[in-house]
């Protein structure tokens, strides 16, 4: 077999330079925590390996002058965890990015990575969606930003071309919103979401506003919530957990495509059962929240 | 490619396959076989060395991401002959009986104590919670985590 070229630009500039030269069969490396298993698994037989590892300029997160935070597409989990910045604004966005994997996952994975690997159970793109967000790609023409919604089509397969690649992620700064995010997996740490859930609101004189609230891993792409508004209050919850779990049982029933795994008849309801627990965590933290 | 980076400390440039996990270029190449390979798709741990003062699973990194960078694995603990307190403290709370998993764990408590010198159980629950350890168990690997912090405060 032949030796796979490994590229590996330290600079932007030398990344537009070589996208127009890349073999059809280039692989693009960002943290390596989804590629690596995928070339141990299924041995593609890439002809480049493009390393986005060492530029800089990807892994900076900072306030543009048109109110939004620039997040670099290299920016680990962790140190999106650790940014002030992200922290204040998008605290929704920093809990998923606290709990994604292990710490060693963490200290390589990155936000643009997750996004681009689109894993319906994937912890980022939900507080994307959430925060409105927008992703920047770069090509041998320059960049250009797109909604998250034109980026993530609703089969799960990202917009991204032959040639393309994701550069940063814009959230806009509004100071008023509080969010929040939470997840259900099979275990406490080093989980994949079951059941992802996030929301933003804002207080209206001591009263929490739910305004949009996102549910990631129950379809191929993260799904709005039916009736946020719901999630504000203790009272309600009961009837958001109930409207979840009609969501998640629509998704199931329209699904033509037997799962991939041999489920038992409990398995196959559980997301629908466990509804009511992410419900019930992300109404609580808004109440703690706004205490 | 031409790598530049430091191992254990001291600088390095060699010629290398920049697309080979950094796991093989470890244990291969450098012959430094107290990196184990467990699972080899990052769930296990057993893989973890210190890239730049960061845990990281050697397993699920290409060689070329280590140019320019720090490379620390367990070889390097030891200096002048005398064994880390983390090392110290894992012979001393008995932490270790397969030994398979120890030399990662024990590169993911260095990578903790380096950035946080006193953490609290949940955070060195957090920081261990990628290494998996089917003999021993964790309760005696956090108490090792605990002597460990507290030897290094002395130390200072």
């Amino acid at each position: 077999m032949a030796r796979t070229e490994y590229l590996q630009p330290g600079t932007l500039e030398d990344l537009k330079n070589l996208l127009p030269t890349l073999p059809t069969n280039t692989a693009v490396l960002a943290g390596g925590t989804d590629l690596m298993p995928q070339i141990r698994t299924r041995h593609p037989d890439y002809e480049c390996i493009l390393s986005l590892w060492n530029i800089p300029d990807l892994r900076v997160v900072e306030e543009t002058t048109d109110g939004y935070l620039k997040i670099g597409a290299m920016v680990t989990h962790a140190a999106a965890a650790d940014n002030h910045l992200i922290r204040r604004y998008f605290r929704g966005l920093y809990m998923a990015c606290s709990h994604v994997g292990s710490q060693q996952v963490r200290n390589k994975g990155t936000l643009g990575g997750s996004l681009v690997n689109a894993s319906p159970a994937g912890d980022i793109a939900p507080c994307i969606f959430l925060y409105h967000g927008q992703l920047e790609i770069l090509s041998q023409d320059g960049s250009r930003r797109v909604d998250m919604d034109e980026f993530l089509f609703p089969d799960g397969k990202t917009c991204l071309q032959q040639g393309e690649i994701l550069t940063a992620i814009y959230l806009p700064i509004d100071k008023e919103l509080n969010s929040c995010f939470v997840k259900l997996g099979s275990r406490r740490e080093v989980t994949i979401a079951q059941i992802s859930l996030c929301a933003a609101w804002k207080n209206y004189s001591g009263k929490p506003e739910v305004l949009s609230a996102f549910v990631g891993a129950i379809d191929r792409r993260p799904c709005a919530f039916p009736n946020p508004g719901l999630l504000a209050d203790l009272l309600t919850a009961e009837q958001a957990a109930q409207l979840l779990a009609d969501q998640i049982r629509q998704i199931r029933l329209k699904r033509t495509r037997p799962p991939k795994l041999k489920l038992t008849e409990a398995e196959q309801l559980y997301k629908e059962r466990a509804a009511k627990g992410v419900v019930y965590d992300v109404v609580e933290l808004i109440g703690a929240a706004e205490l | 490619m031409e790598l530049h980076f430091t191992l254990n400390g001291r600088p390095e440039t060699m010629e290398v396959d920049g697309s080979k996990r950094l796991l093989d270029f470890i244990r291969d190449d450098l012959g430094l076989t107290g990196t184990k390979e467990g699972c080899g798709e990052g769930e296990c741990g057993a893989c973890t060395v210190m890239l730049n003062g960061e845990a990281i699973h050697s397993c699920l990194t290409m060689t070329g991401q280590l140019d320019g960078g720090e490379l620390w694995t367990i070889e390097g603990l030891e200096q002048n002959g005398e064994l880390d307190v983390i090392q110290k403290a894992f012979i001393k709370k008995s932490a270790v009986q397969c030994g398979f998993c120890v030399s990662g764990m024990v590169m993911s408590i260095k990578a903790l104590l380096l950035k946080n010198p006193h953490p609290t159980q949940e955070e060195v629950k957090m920081a261990i919670a990628g290494n998996i350890c089917r003999c021993t168990g964790y309760r005696e690997v956090k108490a090792a985590v605990q002597e460990a912090a507290a030897a290094q405060s002395e130390e200072e």
